[in-house]
């Protein structure tokens, strides 16, 4: 058993190790980033108001009066995007894609990250006879909902991560491949349509590790494991997701070898090998990851910088900016041809896009609710939104206790739906917009559960437990 | 330059930074940046996402800046916002690392602060699982040597959450340190 005071010297000892120093091009990146960042204006009464003789105390009044309807009026103001259009150029360019025999071990390919030729992610998808014999987790509330997800696979190596899928006809969850990455995270980002492929995405950015990520796909059968990307070191994929129509994929990837980062958006046709590349500036770090697909598959929206835009997947229209106060919480298409968008300043609104047009749908800001960017999940008719905050004290910061809450877009007082204790993940929402995916972590021994929260009657069930559950994506009726 | 003279030097800028004085918020922006790098990258783990929670810090303390009352608090308050856009950074990658790095070690600063390299794979292991909050203060307690009166100050929570936090945390940690006399998790919810 470790005393008390041996646990404080190994965890003194332990913090002792790691860097101390920031970067310039950090703070040069930041300092370039204030340079078109307003400060918050600040209305208060001054300190001494309240010794203040009336005529002082007067005057002081009136002149915070004036500034009042200043404030008001610049923050109504109409505003612009903080920078320019991406560019209506595009490229495009054949690429072939890397093909790897998936069965009994999909082996791809490894080398040293030497030269930007070679891959700097090493990823090994084992499947097939690979795989121990094994049944995972069994999900009763799924019904014909599907979910793909990372947990331990190998018992002997508690520490590696399998990818597991269930769904109807197989539950419970069995393996679909052991994941082996040299170095780094990996990341389920996105299931087919049909349920039958899914995106992974592995990475690594650590001390003295190469900042590189690569997205790869595999069907959950465990056969097609297939590599989509070959990047150099610098190059990360920052999000990516299939079309609705699942043959093709769209990714966000960025260049971070000159920083702070300038990205793309690049659309593959997974049968050709087919690639449209478009220029998405990404230069700051506090937007959504999300690439999101008109139901129709004919747009693409992608936060670049700190503006959304709508990408023709073609190449052959320009991107067109939908105009945006604040940083951006969250958005999504909810038909054709319109997209529902919240920011931190607690404010919603829809795009039409054949009109180039922002309404206002509502504002669900508190004073004392800290909004935490970017946490936002979106329902898919856009009438709800949940997202993480914490209790703002005088000024952000003042406390980090984050919790859940559920607001519809329309506006209104957020609901808390959840404690920081019970330490909410929101993984998604049902098709029908009716209930909120997350999975709860359980108390002392207990597993985490998959749960769902009827949003209507804010009732909690839960779809089933999971033994060991790093991250997955999931889809419910 | 005592101590005095800096904290005036820094009050001083902090209040020019407030009415708009974007040279005074870059003097203050490097003289406590490495401060900040170094607790973000303990939280985190990762010099790249530590980066990003640093820079996001300094955009984020620029814009609320004049929302500080009191420019002597300024350096907590930083911290404040520093451990939450860390936390930010934590949730946006919610993801795992497949393969736990071992730091180098530049040779042993003293017998008590040696860390044979299984502890250090355990702590690390088991660090990485805990939850934001709970790395948090144990940075602030085992990096900048806070006592949970302070961490719940420098926090703005109660004292007895920050001694909660610790609590667990140490626990986390004691058995991560542990881990190797304990049964092995396996899928399925078994135990062997």
């Amino acid at each position: 058993m470790t005393d008390q005071r041996e646990l404080d010297r190994v965890l003194d000892a332990f913090f002792v190790e790691g860097t101390d120093e920031l970067a310039d091009r950090v703070i040069d990146a930041a300092l370039d980033q204030i340079d078109h960042t307003q400060q918050r204006r600040v209305l208060r009464a001054p300190r001494r108001f309240s010794t203040m003789n009336m005529p002082t105390r007067v005057a002081a009044a009136a002149v915070i009066g004036v500034l009042a309807v200043g404030a008001t009026f610049y923050v109504i103001r109409p505003s612009q995007p903080a920078v320019g259009p991406p560019g209506p150029t595009t490229g495009a360019s054949s690429t072939p894609v890397a093909v790897v025999t998936p069965s009994p071990s999909a082996r791809l390919p490894r080398s040293t990250p030497s030269s930007s030729s070679e891959p700097c992610v090493q990823l090994d998808l084992k499947t097939g006879d690979a795989l121990p014999a094994i049944r995972g987790d069994s999900l009763p509330g799924l019904g014909q909902g599907r979910g793909v997800y990372l947990a331990t696979i190998e018992p002997a190596r508690p520490h590696s991560p399998g990818l597991w899928a269930v769904g109807p006809g197989t539950d419970p969850a069995r393996p679909i491949a052991a994941v082996e990455l040299s170095a780094g995270v990996v990341e389920v980002v996105g299931l087919s349509p049909d349920g039958s492929s899914v995106l992974i995405m592995a990475g690594h950015s650590g001390p003295g590790d190469p900042n590189c990520a690569d997205i790869f796909v595999v069907r959950t059968d465990g056969s097609g494991a297939t590599r989509l990307t070959t990047f150099p070191l610098e190059r990360v994929v920052v999000g990516a997701a299939f079309s609705p129509d699942g043959k093709r994929v769209a990714y966000a990837w960025k260049d971070s070898g000159s920083w702070p980062g300038f990205g793309t958006l690049t659309v593959l046709d997974l049968a050709s090998g087919r690639t449209v590349d478009q220029p998405c500036n990404n230069t700051v770090f506090d937007f959504p990851y999300v690439v999101d697909w008109s139901p129709i598959g004919d747009r693409i929206a992608v936060a670049c910088h700190r503006s959304i835009w709508i990408f023709d997947p073609s190449g052959t229209s320009a991107p067109i900016a939908v105009p945006s106060t604040g940083s951006i919480l969250t958005f999504r298409w909810i038909d054709d041809n319109h997209i529902v968008v919240a920011n931190d300043a607690g404010e919603t609104s829809t795009f039409d896009v054949a009109s180039g047009t922002s309404s206002v749908l509502g504002s669900f800001s508190e004073s004392d609710i800290e909004i935490v960017i970017p946490s936002g999940v979106m329902s898919p008719d856009g009438r709800w939104l949940a997202y993480l905050g914490g209790v703002r004290g005088d000024v952000p910061g003042n406390d980090f206790r984050i919790v859940s809450y559920l607001v519809p877009t329309t506006g209104g007082r957020p609901t808390r739906i959840l404690t920081e204790r019970e330490a909410w993940s929101t993984v998604g929402w049902s098709a029908d917009s009716r209930a909120l995916l997350g999975v709860i972590n359980g108390s002392e021994g207990a597993g985490p559960t998959l749960s769902r929260l009827d949003v209507e009657t804010l009732r909690l069930s839960t779809v089933g437990s999971l033994s060991d559950y790093r991250q997955g994506v999931w889809q419910i009726p | 330059m005592d101590a005095e003279e800096d904290d005036r030097l820094d009050r001083d800028l902090v209040e020019q930074a407030q009415r708009g004085d974007r040279e005074a918020f870059a003097i203050l922006a490097r003289t406590h940046g490495d401060r900040l790098m170094a607790i973000a990258q303990r939280i985190l783990r990762d010099v790249g996402r530590a980066e990003d929670a640093v820079q996001q810090t300094l955009v984020i303390a620029w814009r609320e800046l004049p929302g500080l009352r009191d420019p002597d608090r300024f350096d907590a308050w930083l911290q404040r916002l520093l451990i939450n856009a860390s936390f930010a950074e934590a949730r946006r990658w919610k993801t795992w690392n497949a393969t736990v790095r071992i730091l180098p070690v530049d040779g042993p600063p003293g017998a008590d602060e040696t860390l044979s390299v299984d502890d250090r794979d355990r702590i690390e292991r088991g660090f990485r699982r805990l939850p934001p909050d709970q790395r948090a203060v144990l940075v602030l307690t085992h990096y900048l040597g806070l006592t949970p009166t302070e961490i719940a100050e420098r926090l703005g929570i109660a004292v007895g959450t920050a001694r909660s936090r610790l609590h667990y945390a140490h626990r986390a940690m004691r058995a991560a340190l542990e881990a190797d006399e304990r049964p092995v998790a396996v899928a399925g919810g078994q135990t062997r």
